[in-house]
């Protein structure tokens, strides 16, 4: 662990550069963590180079690092008002976030998104349910899928 | 944007939220897609869902004519949702349910329904087998199913 006011580098898939307090991602990142605590983050010289993370998205990300940093101590209902608030994004910005959180192992990050997924899909119909996520093939062939329609209609 | 994936594209996505999801809407869920529905009749996910879902729920399970199963969930009814009664499955594959569990002690001890028709089996096994009879109403707890 480092001091509070350290700050590292991170580096976006556009090269660009953000600073961020060391503790902030350490407390959140597993494998921001692990690289300082193995000392292959070299405070003079290293950025952390996150290449499939755009700027957009890593923004997104040290602002709910920085956030639930410094507001553990909130309580619960303000903190999930704030991460109802952060997550209000459309489906191609909470791929790019879970793709970020997954990549830096932000484990209540990643939670919180998939959390987010169930919310997104909960009570809906099957058809609806292929609109919100995109999915454009389901997989099936036409006899299954007209099986399925058959035995459930009150499904789709 | 440039290429934009499928959210659920990704194997460990799926799996991951159809853990958090309930199991009553699990169902449901394996209509969705292919991937979907190979992911929630999978026994290990079925497991690995017991262990992580938090909910509990008091739920039936009526087996009419030992053709088709009906999921009654209980809390659900007593909310006046139409999701409180469930068509499970039509039982045309009785042969995968013959051979999973010995006997109903398997639901006393777990006290649980593991999701739907895949690990239905305990229960088909014990009641079916045992009673031999058309119509069972087997009450258990779902905890967390």
């Amino acid at each position: 662990m480092g001091s509070p006011l350290k700050k590292i580098m991170l580096c976006s898939s556009e090269k660009e550069i953000f600073s961020v307090e060391e503790q902030v991602m350490v407390q959140h990142s597993v494998i921001i963590n692990n690289m300082i605590e193995d000392g292959s983050y070299n405070y003079e010289e290293s950025k952390i180079p996150l290449d499939c993370v755009d700027s957009k998205t890593l923004k997104k990300v040290i602002d709910y690092c920085t956030y639930h940093t410094h507001h553990h101590n909130d309580n619960q209902e303000d903190l999930e008002a704030w991460d109802a608030q952060f997550l209000n994004v459309d489906s191609n910005g909470l791929y790019d976030l879970l793709m970020a959180a997954n990549y830096l192992e932000i484990r209540n990050l990643l939670d919180l998104i998939y959390r987010t997924i169930k919310n997104m899909i909960k009570g809906k119909k099957i058809d609806e349910i292929r609109r919100i996520l995109n999915i454009k093939d389901h997989g099936f062939t036409p006899e299954e899928e007209e099986q399925n329609r058959k035995e459930y209609p009150h499904f789709y | 944007m440039e290429k934009r994936h499928e959210i659920m594209d990704d194997n460990t996505t799926s799996s991951l939220v159809l853990l958090r999801v309930p199991a009553k809407q699990l169902a449901r869920l394996r209509c969705v897609s292919k991937l979907w529905y190979s992911f929630i009749s999978d026994p290990q996910f079925a497991e690995m869902h017991f262990h992580h879902s938090p909910a509990s729920t008091n739920a039936y399970v009526f087996i009419e004519k030992v053709t088709v199963v009906y999921f009654v969930d209980l809390d659900a009814l007593f909310r006046d949702n139409n999701d409180a009664l469930q068509r499970l499955c039509s039982l045309t594959s009785m042969g995968k349910f013959s051979y999973a569990m010995e006997s109903t002690d398997w639901i006393q001890q777990r006290n649980i329904l593991a999701p739907y028709c895949f690990s239905l089996r305990g229960l088909f096994q014990g009641y079916l087998g045992g009673n031999n009879c058309e119509s069972v109403l087997a009450p258990f707890q779902v905890s967390p199913y």
